[in-house]
This record gives structure tokens, C-alpha cells and sequence, in this order.
């Protein structure tokens, strides 16, 4: 399945337990189904990050729920 | 039967020393000193408050009675940021039934008392439990509103800078703002990320403040004061919680629907609107509703802007309070706050930052990332 940034966010004041940093996003697959998204960056790279954008979904298991990750295929 | 308002209270917003109850409670008698009142004279209270969490104070009905040294009637109402719009909505309710003929809402919320990273989280309640977990904060998800528009629409950081500059210039002219500081495009680009592409100037504060207004029907606000001013037409719209549930980031569909039932209602149009009171949460916020009210078509909001026509002495001057920018966000006060502006301006009391010739006012007044919206329309 093939997912679309349409937007996203650098959050620098967090909820905890975050850290400063992390970018959130919302990702759209090809039959329109959204989901809220962290998107998976090595360091701070807004600049590499653009709506629209595409990419994979993965779970990340935590222990209560689950987090959605956005893998961008540069 | 109308409803009108009869007279309005404010405190003075920003961080405060006193606590919840007695900023509710001296704000209550502020108002019946206003309409020259007893509180056995007010047939029942509505107390908007969003969030226990910050005061650890449940049970604000009973608080208010306390507060007051009186006891009477009190519900309080809870729509988060939306709070005061609702409970002014069933205030208006109450009246129009004849079930009552004078009502008090007052709207309190004391935030400064808890560190900014508990605050953060308390606000974060009014969102989703998936966008919490995904630790996007209130500010995430307007960023994320703010990032598609630039990308639909070719919004601009500059364009959402001069709505934070405008409404910090109309707050030097309230004596109740939270921030009486003037600032520059400059200022607010060079202010550090919140949550990109929204800067620390973008934000409104976290306030401490109490607002209130007396509703009531015709005749008794021709015994209250010499100059009413109607409610024409006030409507609530209930949107969905998450942002990943609406079909569209640049748009609110509560706005947009409690704006046409409102409208209807007044029979009255955007065009005819000589002032508004609109909920800047976020500088996004005020553009989005711009557009959204019905002041422009979608993405024409930034030209708005740009052409001065919200300035004071604009087309259609867009929160010369200040907004919740630079007046405060005290998020159970602030739906009341508009409201106590837009009265004002339409009494011609507003001073320095009074609108010309203003007859008819608008306010919008925002829950959440869009989940609630209440629409009301004022005339004199």
C-alpha cells in the first residue's frame, strides 16, 4: 500500500514522554483512508519533508496501543 | 420573544493572583454592579470552564454559590475552548423557552498555576486519544491545519505573522489584554517553532480570566439598560474529535455550518457584519475562519489580510480586542470575552479601539481543533 504525506509538523514543545523534535503527520492511502502518523526521520530534516510525499505505514507495537510510522521512500 | 444583552464584566486576562473561585465570583459581582442588580435578581447562572485539571476544582456551580454568599441556580458547561460559546447558546435557550427572563454566563479558567508541559498535556484532553498518543499537541494539529493550507492555497509564514501583529496592536487599546506590547512580521517569524511552521507569536498565551454577560428577554432589558443589544442569531455545530476523521485540514465544517445556520437566523450576511470577534487560538485560526464565516472565499483569506481590510478601520475589522492572540486565552472565559467585545462595540463604549458606525457584530467561537463550533450574531 502506497501512502501520502499531506501534512505534517516538527513538534519542539512536546507531550510528554516525547522529546523535542519529532515530526507528526497526517498520511492518506490510495483509497482515501487517514491516518495520524509520526514520520520516521533519521536527525531534524524538515527540509526533506514536503506534503505529498510518499511512503509505507508501519506499527510500532507500545505498551498500551500503537504507533503509526511513516516511512518516506526518498 | 428577543434575547438580549443587558450588560457584560471583564477581568483583566494574564497571569493572575487570585484563585478560580474568587476570579469567578468578582467577576459576577462586576456584572450585577454593571446592570445595577442583587443576585436574587438573576434566575440562574451558567458557568463555562473547560478543564478541572488546572485548579483541581470540580463542582464550579457550588463554587460560584460560595464565591457569591448566595444560593441560587448554576450549571457549568464544558465544550473546551467552545465552552463559553455553549454556554451562552443554552443561556439563550432558557430565555427564548420563557422559562426564565435574566441570566448570567460567566466563563473562568485559571491555566498559569501549572507548569507549561502539564498544561500542554491538560490541553491536549480536547483531542483525540490517537493524536495524544502520536504526541501531537494543540498546537501540533493546527500546524498540521497551517502546513496544508500553505501547500492548497499558497498561505504564507508572512501571512499568518500580520494576523499577530494586528491583534497585538488592538490589544494596546484594552486595558483588559493580556499583552499590551506591539510587534513586527519580523518579531513573530523570528520567534522560535512551537510546532512548525507555527512560532511561539503564532500562539496564544496561557491566561488566567473571567468574563460575564447578563442575557435576558425584552422587557427586562428595557428595565437594565438604555441601550439593549439583540441576539439575532446563535448556532452550535458538533464536528468530529480527530483531525484524521474531517475530509479537509484547511477547513472547519462546524464554522462553516454554525455560520449558515447563525446567518439564517439573523437574516443577515457576512457582508453586512461590521465587526467580528474570532477565535486566533493560532494565527491559522483566524484565517481559516475567515474564509470559513463566509468574510471570503477559501484561500482568499491571506489577501484579506493583506489589503488591511481586518484592520480596525478595514472592511470588516477582525478582533479589536485583540483576539485570544493578544487579549488571552483563558480557554472557559473566552467565548464570554467575545461576546463582552462585540457588546461594547456595538454600544459605542469601546474607546480607542471602537469600530465606526458598528451595528452589527459577529462572534465565532471555536472548541478544539474544530470539533465544536458556536456561531452568534449581534445587533444593536
Amino acid at each position: 500500500m502506497v501512502w501520502t504525506l499531506i501534512s505534517y509538523s516538527e513538534i519542539q514543545v512536546p507531550l510528554p514522554p516525547f522529546e523535542p523534535g519529532y515530526v507528526v503527520g497526517l498520511a492518506e492511502d490510495e483509497n482515501k483512508r487517514r491516518l495520524i502518523v509520526q514520520v520516521e526521520i533519521e536527525k531534524t530534516l524538515d527540509a526533506n519533508i514536503s506534503v505529498g510525499i510518499k511512503g509505507k505505514v508501519k506499527t510500532v507495537k507500545l505498551p498500551k496501543g500503537s504507533l503509526n510510522v511513516f516511512v518516506p521512500s526518498f | 420573544m428577543k434575547t438580549c444583552i443587558a450588560a457584560t464584566a471583564h477581568t483583566r486576562f494574564g497571569k493572575l493572583e487570585e484563585g478560580i473561585g474568587d476570579l469567578m465570583a468578582r467577576c459576577y459581582q462586576d456584572l450585577l454592579r454593571d446592570a445595577s442588580l442583587d443576585i436574587g435578581d438573576i434566575d440562574a447562572s451558567y458557568i463555562a470552564n473547560f478543564s478541572s485539571h488546572f485548579s483541581s476544582q470540580c463542582h464550579l456551580s457550588a463554587l460560584l454559590s460560595s464565591g457569591l454568599h448566595s444560593r441560587h441556580e448554576s450549571t457549568r458547561v464544558e465544550t473546551a475552548c467552545a465552552s463559553g460559546g455553549t454556554a451562552l447558546k443554552q443561556a439563550s435557550i432558557a430565555i427564548a423557552s420563557g422559562l426564565y427572563d435574566v441570566i448570567a454566563v460567566v466563563g473562568v479558567e485559571k491555566m498559569t498555576i501549572r507548569p507549561t508541559e502539564e498544561t500542554t498535556s491538560i490541553l491536549s484532553y480536547a483531542g483525540s486519544e490517537i493524536e495524544r498518543r502520536h504526541g501531537i499537541t494543540f498546537p501540533g494539529l493546527f500546524a498540521l491545519m497551517a502546513r496544508r493550507h500553505f501547500h492548497d492555497y499558497g498561505t504564507s509564514e508572512t501571512d499568518l505573522a500580520k494576523i499577530a501583529v494586528k491583534n497585538h496592536k488592538n490589544a494596546l487599546s484594552n486595558p483588559n489584554a493580556h499583552f499590551h506590547k506591539s510587534i513586527t512580521d519580523d518579531d513573530v517569524l523570528g520567534s522560535r517553532i512551537i510546532a512548525s511552521p507555527l512560532k511561539l507569536l503564532d500562539c496564544a498565551p496561557i491566561s488566567d480570566g473571567a468574563a460575564a454577560v447578563l442575557l435576558c428577554n425584552e422587557n427586562a432589558a428595557r428595565r437594565l439598560t438604555d441601550i439593549p443589544v439583540y441576539m439575532s442569531g446563535i448556532a452550535q455545530e458538533t464536528d468530529y474529535l480527530g483531525l484524521d476523521e474531517r475530509e479537509a485540514l484547511t477547513t472547519m465544517p462546524a464554522v462553516v455550518n454554525a455560520s449558515t445556520k447563525a446567518f439564517n437566523a439573523s437574516g443577515v450576511t457576512p457582508r453586512d457584519v461590521d465587526v467580528a470577534e474570532l477565535h486566533d487560538c493560532f494565527t491559522i485560526a483566524e484565517l481559516i475562519e475567515i474564509e470559513d464565516v463566509g468574510f471570503c472565499s477559501k484561500g482568499a483569506g491571506k489577501e484579506l489580510i493583506a489589503e488591511g481590510a481586518t484592520n480596525l478601520d478595514g472592511e470588516i475589522p477582525i478582533n479589536p480586542s485583540g483576539g485570544l492572540k493578544a487579549r488571552g486565552h483563558p480557554v472557559g472565559a473566552t467565548g464570554v470575552a467575545q461576546v463582552a467585545e462585540i457588546v461594547k462595540q456595538l454600544r459605542g463604549e469601546a474607546d480607542r479601539r471602537q469600530v465606526t458606525d458598528a451595528e452589527i457584530g459577529l462572534c465565532c467561537n471555536v472548541g478544539g481543533s474544530g470539533g465544536t463550533a458556536v456561531v452568534s450574531i449581534f445587533s444593536r
